[in-house]
């Protein structure tokens, strides 16, 4: 990315056999590595080296994960996948909350780690090219007109509707925590309003999926979020 | 027991004949001797049977005394008010008695019940160690094993035999994560954890377990009936996924591949409930109790960590909910599960 050949990755993680597999397979796949044992360092790395994609363990000595998140996230839209062992469930969702992109539980095997990375260095490249038209199989929404349709059937959604699709439907694939949506699309007044949200969503299922009960386009994330998926 | 209960009461009639006998030749010298003596044999018998032989001895020390020591002598008149003082204070001599030994003996049969206890939870431990460190022995071996030929073979390996030997660690490996994931699920579900409890939409969830476990269970049709329809309701849905999860998996080792699974979920006055119906085997009364402990498995098979279904239900109750196992429709397993919707909890706290 960046113009350069291959992409750059900072992996954060205080345990050195960690590191070392991971380079080895990173490495083998054509990506440059960098890598920081604890999140001081992981912070300076990022303003430094200027990698294309962070992957971040949370259980950090010293300033923990979720902090570092927080921190980048002040001056920096590096995507950022949390790497988490299955323990820290609720430090997964403050990461998210946080800022980060997405998570793998660890151990996770190299294929979905890859397949991760390549998401979210997809998601960065399309958000640099600001496509006005996002397709996801009969699903088309025109950003610029205001304007839904699926399999060509146009659809009239209420202006909070559109909203919460639309910051859905901008990050793909990546799971978007219920504050986050609360705060984003359902704005002020709704930051507490869970229940509102799930009401919101369902009315859009109901407009826009084929099979509203066993949805498609909007996933649910259960007790995390919810996460639209782009392929059909 | 019969027997018991004979020795308290020819105890209770010995400490009368006894210390009747006892005391007639020194009676006139030692006149308070028979009611002492006749008093002491109550309390043996008490101590040692209780209420009922204790009260035998009462009323046989009282009319022995009347009888032999008691003016006039060899009559049951009772003339002297000393007499039925020594009544009073024989009753409460033997209820006295009879109350302490009865304590004593609840406190017994406590003492036992708790090192029986204790016993069979030390038994059940030894044998989840037993379990435990085979299932993490076997793996690990085979990894080692792996590991080791192909660094320092005895011969130059085919390109085959290094495949399959590599595919043997992943295999091996994956089995030790799920087997510790389980683990720790368990450990954690035991150890307590308070629910956390936001609106949910029953339906949104099941179908993204389904998604999740799509895999796993392969070419079984589906049915899936939890309308998007349903009221919102208030529970852990980490919790619910967590067993409805371990539940599905649970079914997907259990049954025939392209057997038929059914899901049922509403939201009923009693709360949130889900039934998951499948048409293998079945499991028969006797062990519908035993599928749900630790470590259990019913055909001995490779398959699974034996935690699957203690998880399932653990996660069900760890919110105040339960699961059991009921027959189905289908002709095989029925799971039912019902977590509470604690809608009031808001108001209740603010209160």
């Amino acid at each position: 990315m960046r113009g350069e050949a291959s992409p750059s990755v900072l992996m954060v993680d205080d345990d050195p056999h960690v590191l070392r597999s991971l380079r080895a397979a990173l490495e083998s796949h054509g990506y440059r590595v960098r890598s920081a044992s604890n999140g001081t360092t992981a912070l300076e790395a990022c303003a430094v080296e200027r990698p294309d994609v962070v992957l971040l363990d949370l259980a950090l000595p010293g300033l923990d994960g979720v902090e570092v998140c927080r921190r980048l996230r002040s001056w920096s839209r590096v995507p950022i996948l949390v790497l988490s062992a299955r323990v820290h469930e609720g430090q997964k969702v403050q990461a998210l909350d946080a800022g980060a992109d997405d998570y793998v539980t660890k151990p996770f095997g190299t294929e979905e780690l890859l397949a991760r990375i390549r998401a979210a260095l997809r998601r960065d490249q399309a958000r640099l090219d600001e496509e006005p038209i996002i397709k996801a199989g009969g699903l088309v929404i025109d950003l610029l007109a205001r304007r839904v349709t699926v399999d060509d059937k146009e659809i009239h959604l209420t202006p909070t509707e559109y909203e919460l699709l639309r910051v859905l439907a901008t990050n793909p694939d990546r799971v978007l925590t219920h504050g986050y949506l609360l705060r984003t699309a359902l704005g002020s007044g709704y930051e507490d309003a869970l229940d509102n949200l799930r009401t919101f969503i369902a009315q859009l299922r109901r407009k826009l999926e084929r099979e509203p009960s066993r949805p498609h386009w909007i996933v649910t994330e259960p007790a995390v979020g919810y996460r639209f998926r782009p392929e059909d | 027991m019969l027997r018991r209960w004979a020795f308290n009461y020819a105890v209770a009639l010995l400490s009368v004949v006894v210390a009747t006998a006892a005391s007639l030749p020194l009676y006139p010298v030692a006149v308070d001797l028979p009611a002492l003596l006749l008093l002491a044999g109550v309390a043996v018998t008490a101590s040692v049977g209780g209420y009922g032989p204790a009260i035998v001895s009462v009323i046989g020390g009282f009319l022995a005394l009347d009888f032999f020591f008691e003016f006039p002598p060899y009559t049951f008149e009772v003339t002297a008010l000393g007499t039925s003082l020594d009544l009073v204070a024989f009753i409460f001599v033997a209820m006295l008695l009879g109350t302490l030994n009865a304590r004593l003996r609840v406190a017994r049969q406590r003492a036992h019940g708790a090192r029986k206890q204790a016993e069979n939870a030390l038994h059940a431990r030894d044998e989840a160690l037993a379990t435990v460190s085979h299932d993490l022995r076997t793996p690990l071996t085979a990894i080692k094993t792996s590991v080791s030929t192909l660094r320092n073979p005895g011969a130059p390996l085919s390109e085959g035999t290094r495949y399959e030997l590599l595919g043997t660690i992943e295999a091996e490996a994956d089995r030790l994560v799920h087997f510790v994931s389980d683990a720790l699920a368990m450990t954690r579900l035991e150890a307590g954890i308070t629910p956390d409890r936001q609106w949910n939409a029953l339906g949104e969830i099941v179908s993204a377990v389904l998604d999740r476990v799509a895999p796993v269970l392969g070419e079984r049709p589906m049915t899936f009936d939890v309308p998007d329809t349903l009221p919102l309701a208030r529970f852990d849905a980490g919790l619910l996924d967590q067993a409805l999860s371990n539940l599905l998996e649970n079914i997907a080792v259990h049954t025939l591949p392209g057997t038929p699974v059914s899901i049922v979920g509403r939201i009923e006055a009693a709360g949130v409930r889900l039934e998951v119906d499948d048409a293998g085997p079945g499991i028969p009364h006797s062990e519908r109790d035993r599928v749900f402990a630790k470590f259990e498995r019913l055909q001995d098979g490779g398959f699974g960590t034996g935690l699957g279904l203690a998880i399932a239900r653990a996660a069900a109750e760890a919110q105040g909910g339960y699961l059991h196992i009921e027959d189905s429709s289908m002709g095989g397993a029925r799971f039912v599960m019902l977590v509470p919707n604690v809608v009031a909890t808001e108001v209740a706290d603010a209160r």
